[in-house]
């Protein structure tokens, strides 16, 4: 098909290769008929090879989550998130995003594989999170009674925190030793579980609940005295307990630096 | 590091010949890290360590103090209709300043139109617009970068009705108008020359000897009607034989294996690469030097 602009060549392929229906009516006339192979089967390797490629890059972030539900239901759910979320991003590795969701919506009964499924993602971002400095337990000595009564921290860039009705942690490490998981198991009550990155691998490690809450409210950019206070309010017999966390985030490099403010 | 010291080459702009490389795979980060290895300069795929932290980059600092490094993308897509992503370019630089690469490269093709991403290498319509559009382009990447950029010949399954000229015509002119370099994928020329019926040897006679700053080798999966290039497998004796015929008409070349899925031990990669190192001096035997045009007789 002579004439045909660059623009109309790019926009018809690549509606083609993004349909779902593999249909070739539209792109075929732009290509050359002559040599070997039919044009039809040309498209095909086109169309498969981008299904592939997405396929390949969720099963890397989501090992585990692809484990877990077997080959057959992880090709039938990444189908489906590939169908409808076209990448706009420039690198692979940040494309499964919305897997997550897509699991928790298309698998209503089994909300543990959303979970295993978020507990993938989050081990993946705090793998490729920015370096930034990390806070030495001796640079808390150099601040002031004055500097404590308003001194908050900047924690690692990947650091997050998700909370789990399941026993997907379980899973997990038995996913990891490549051994059969236990079955699906409700928790008594929710767990808070804590995601980092430590040197130059991810951690996680769960969270009792007084810890959580002055997690959460560190993170949300309270000082440490506030924390404290509010554990205090809410928790009174945790309070102690305070000092020897921060001790423990620091030693395990979750923290960055102290923030003082200005 | 080889030394082509028996070879002249005509005054041309590309970096001297720096020998026989692979491309940097996180499998065998510890084993470069744990002792000197018989490779000359090592390829990093340029998207993989532009994060902003964690182990591909600390691996990739220690890793360097002892090779020569050349970047190569996958993401610019120089053959789009939309706008170069300036933010990708500029990330691309700041990267580049960091690692000191020798020359840095990405494909000749599009990747995604309208702000979607389709992560293929796709080929282009061989059309005097898409010369200009492509020489364009590059030419605004050579001024971000501050360097002269190299461009690599991608393998392809279609071919497109529009096309007015050769793959060779059309990469030669581009190289030419935009004034950038070569990457010369012999297994991609290989795979395309079995898909699309042509003298794979038409292509390596075909393009300007002084811009071909590097070549790829790599292996392939043949499907019996066509060829897949796959990069998970050996090197194939008939892309062997194209490699020994490049280097009797281009004259010694950097030459790295890309090598991407089932990637082996190191230590089969570098006995791989020696095999690479005899097939080009087979060829550098008979490389003629100014006088390359006999080549195409």
């Amino acid at each position: 098909m002579r004439g045909v602009s660059l623009a109309q060549t790019q926009a018809t392929l690549a509606e083609y290769f993004l349909d779902a229906g593999n249909d070739q009516r539209a792109a075929l006339p732009l290509l050359a008929d002559g040599f070997g192979l039919p044009r039809e089967r040309r498209l095909d390797i086109y169309h498969n090879a981008y299904r592939a490629r997405l396929h390949e890059a969720l099963g890397t972030v989501f090992e585990r989550t692809w484990a877990y539900l077997g080959d057959q239901e992880f090709a039938t759910l990444a189908g489906r998130y590939i169908e409808s979320h076209p990448s706009t991003r420039s690198n692979l590795r940040d494309y499964g995003e919305g897997f997550p969701a897509l699991l928790a919506w298309e698998l209503p009964d089994d909300p543990e594989a959303a979970e295993l499924a978020w507990m993938d993602w989050n081990l993946h971002l705090a793998f490729d999170a920015p370096d930034v400095p990390r806070l030495l337990p001796e640079e808390l000595a150099l601040l002031s009674d004055k500097d404590w009564e308003t001194a908050g921290f900047a924690f690692q860039p990947g650091l997050d925190i998700a909370v789990f009705d399941w026993n997907v942690v379980e899973v997990w490490h038995a996913l990891d030793r490549e051994a059969v998981p236990p079955p699906a198991r409700r928790l008594e009550r929710p767990v808070a579980y804590v995601f980092w990155r430590k040197e130059l691998q991810s951690h996680f490690r769960s969270l009792e609940e007084a810890e959580h809450l002055v997690l959460m409210a560190l993170l949300e950019g309270a000082s440490f005295a506030q924390a404290c206070e509010m554990l205090a309010d809410d928790q009174p017999e945790t309070v102690a307990m305070a000092g020897p966390w921060l001790q423990r985030w620091i030693a395990d490099g979750m923290i960055s630096r102290v923030v003082l403010p200005a | 590091m080889t030394t082509p010291d028996d070879f002249t080459l005509p005054p041309d702009k590309r970096v001297p010949f720096i020998g026989y490389g692979l491309g940097l795979r996180p499998a065998h980060y510890a084993d470069f890290l744990a002792a000197p290895r018989a490779v000359d300069w090592l390829e990093i795929i340029s998207e993989n360590y532009m994060i902003q932290g964690g182990k591909p980059l600390a691996m990739l600092d220690a890793i360097r103090r002892d090779y020569p490094l050349v970047m190569h993308g996958v993401s610019m897509s120089l053959g789009s209709v939309q706008p170069l992503d300036t933010d990708h370019l500029a990330r691309l630089k700041a990267f580049a300043d960091r690692v000191e690469p020798l020359w840095i490269s990405d494909h000749l093709c599009w990747t995604g139109v309208h702000g979607v991403n389709l992560h293929d290498l796709y080929p282009l319509p061989y059309t005097e617009e898409t010369i200009r559009h492509v020489a364009g382009r590059i030419r605004q990447v050579q001024e971000t970068l501050e360097r002269r950029f190299v461009i690599e010949n991608v393998s392809s399954y279609i071919s497109y009705a529009a096309s007015t000229m050769s793959e060779w015509e059309f990469v030669s002119a581009i190289a030419d108008e935009a004034d950038c370099l070569l990457l010369l994928d012999i297994n991609n020329i290989y795979v395309s020359s079995v898909n699309h019926g042509f003298d794979p040897r038409r292509f390596i006679d075909g393009v300007p000897v002084q811009r071909v700053q590097q070549i790829h080798l790599a292996g392939h999966s043949n499907l019996g009607d066509f060829i897949i290039d796959t990069h998970d497998a050996p090197i194939a004796d008939p892309v062997f034989d194209l490699y020994r015929y490049a280097c009797r008409c281009l004259g010694p070349v950097s030459t790295m294996i890309e090598r991407d899925d089932k990637i082996p031990p190191l230590a089969e990669l570098i006995a791989e690469l020696d095999r690479v190192r005899a097939v080009a001096a087979e060829g550098l035997r008979q490389f003629i030097g100014d006088e390359v045009q006999l080549c195409a007789a």
